[in-house]
């Protein structure tokens, strides 16, 4: 079952004395329902805006986008985090943000506290944390946001060594179940893993949808001869 | 969201605001009542022994007008640039930018209701004793309450597009102070001016808390239509604007 599709669409930004700026000039798409979709592309090609506007954070400006259901979220860390409050403040509140019921957060502290191995520290102030620490909690906050469409920006692994590899390891095992997601990478070797389907964006234009190994290939082209030509020039 | 679940992140964020604000200075909440104090004091100074403005209980005349201005003050000039630090979150998750001006409003309003108690303490000490007609504080406090907010709402949801209007707020406000009657008492003013200067909401609020206060009067009801209804429409206003430009803040670049 499709559960978005996009047509022909657009988005641009206005700055202040600068004129727009055109982000996405034609994005064609759509997604289906269980799959893992990559969206690959090179820096500024626009493949965070067109997530944005998968969320609904952004509004397109140009096509069209036919929605099948409005419960997709962009996997976020850390977010909304106040550093003088301490982890369970920052966890209900985050949580909160992101739509879930602060009764159900707190219901879940004591699994968040094993999960992040966080402790006694739990009710000190995140301002006295590590940076590790604060980012296994985001991390493990992240996990309890449970909507029908994750959307995922880049990055698969936070905290120090050990916790790379758990929290890169749960979020391969949630990509790989029936959850539908929308990845955006543009790591080759993480798309070529974990996505069913890739689609590939250049400067703000949708060049080409399908299967993984087909679509990559075609990215893999582009980028040695637009290297060989640089090389050239 | 629901509303209910709004509810729920005002409410929490407020209590969390509060929290992170007591830990970030060594006297924490004592600032709160600090604050107001010291102002007093310069105004005290200034005003009776330096302007020699004589009225009847100068010091809790003043004192009444300076806790209610503050709550007005610091309300506005926190709440209505607020939007700009949430453009990172706005870009992540579906959520109406309005909550953020309330939950500063909410905020200052728990600040401030700390501080009205101790000024109800203050002047009992001092001979006002309270009586039943103190109720029409509530009514009183829930219409000020409403018009912060509807002014907020009106400020905060356009300043993110024209960060130039909260400096003209603060020079504004700082006018506002000087004809608000909160240093002098409204009769001391002649017509015409004592009629413009009365379409201030605030000035209204303010004469009518020193009646009730001072002089256990009951607050004229007029005023308090006036006020109640300028909130209504600020909210109104505020909200429209809100919702006209929700999905433009999370395109502005951060500051």
């Amino acid at each position: 079952m499709e559960l978005i599709k996009f047509e022909n669409v657009g988005l641009s930004f206005k700055r202040k004395g600068k004129g727009q700026i055109t982000a996405i000039k034609d994005a064609s798409f759509n997604l289906l329902e269980g799959e893992t979709l990559g969206i690959i592309g090179r820096n500024g090609a626009g493949k965070s805006t067109l997530l944005r506007i998968l969320a609904g954070t952004y509004l397109a400006d140009k096509g069209s986008i036919v929605r099948n259901t409005e419960n997709c979220a962009l996997l976020t860390l850390q977010l909304g985090f106040v550093p003088y409050l301490n982890g369970i403040d920052n966890a209900i509140l985050s949580g909160m943000l992101q739509g879930l019921d602060k009764k159900y957060i707190e219901s879940k502290i004591p699994e968040i506290i094993e999960y992040t191995e966080l402790g006694k520290m739990i009710h000190e102030p995140i301002s006295t944390w590590s940076t590790g620490m604060v980012a296994r909690l985001g991390f493990a906050l992240a996990l309890e946001i449970k909507p029908k469409i994750l959307l995922i920006d880049e990055s698969l692994s936070v905290g120090d060594m050990a916790f790379k590899k758990k929290s890169e390891a749960a979020i391969k095992q949630r990509i790989k179940s029936n959850q539908t997601v929308v990845l955006v990478s543009h790591s080759i070797s993480t798309i070529e893993e974990l996505c069913d389907r890739v689609v590939w964006i250049e400067q703000g234009v949708t060049k080409a949808q399908g299967k993984t190994d087909v679509v990559l290939e075609m990215y893999n082209n582009h980028v040695k001869n637009s290297m060989s030509k640089k090389l050239w020039a | 969201m629901t509303f209910k679940q709004y509810l729920a992140i005002i409410l929490f964020k407020t209590k969390a605001e509060l929290k992170a604000e007591r830990q970030r200075t060594y006297l924490g909440f004592i600032w709160w009542i600090l604050e107001p104090l010291m102002f007093l004091t310069i105004f005290y100074v200034v005003f009776f022994h330096i302007r020699q403005i004589k009225t009847e209980n100068f010091v809790q005349f003043l004192l009444v007008g300076l806790i209610m201005w503050q709550w007005f003050q610091s309300s506005v000039l926190q709440s209505s640039s607020v939007i700009i630090y949430q453009i990172n979150l706005l870009r992540q998750v579906k959520i109406s930018a309005w909550v953020f001006p309330i939950i500063k409003v909410t905020a200052n309003t728990v600040k401030f209701l700390i501080v009205f108690t101790l000024l109800i303490i203050f002047l009992w000490v001092t001979g006002f004793t309270p009586n039943l007609n103190y109720l029409y504080m509530l009514e009183i406090i829930l219409i000020v309450f409403l018009l912060i907010n509807g002014i907020v709402l009106c400020l905060a949801s356009i300043v993110p597009f024209v960060p130039d209007i909260s400096v003209i707020i603060q020079n504004l406000m700082l006018g506002l102070f000087f004809v608000t009657g909160i240093f002098f008492p409204i009769d001391m003013v002649p017509e015409p001016i004592r009629s413009y200067l009365s379409i201030n909401p605030m000035m209204r609020v303010i004469e009518n808390t020193r009646e009730v206060l001072l002089h256990s009067q009951p607050p004229d009801q007029g005023d308090m239509l006036y006020v109640f209804s300028i909130a209504m429409l600020f909210i109104f206003v505020g909200l429209s604007l809100f919702k006209k430009f929700q999905n433009q803040y999370a395109k502005l670049s951060e500051s």
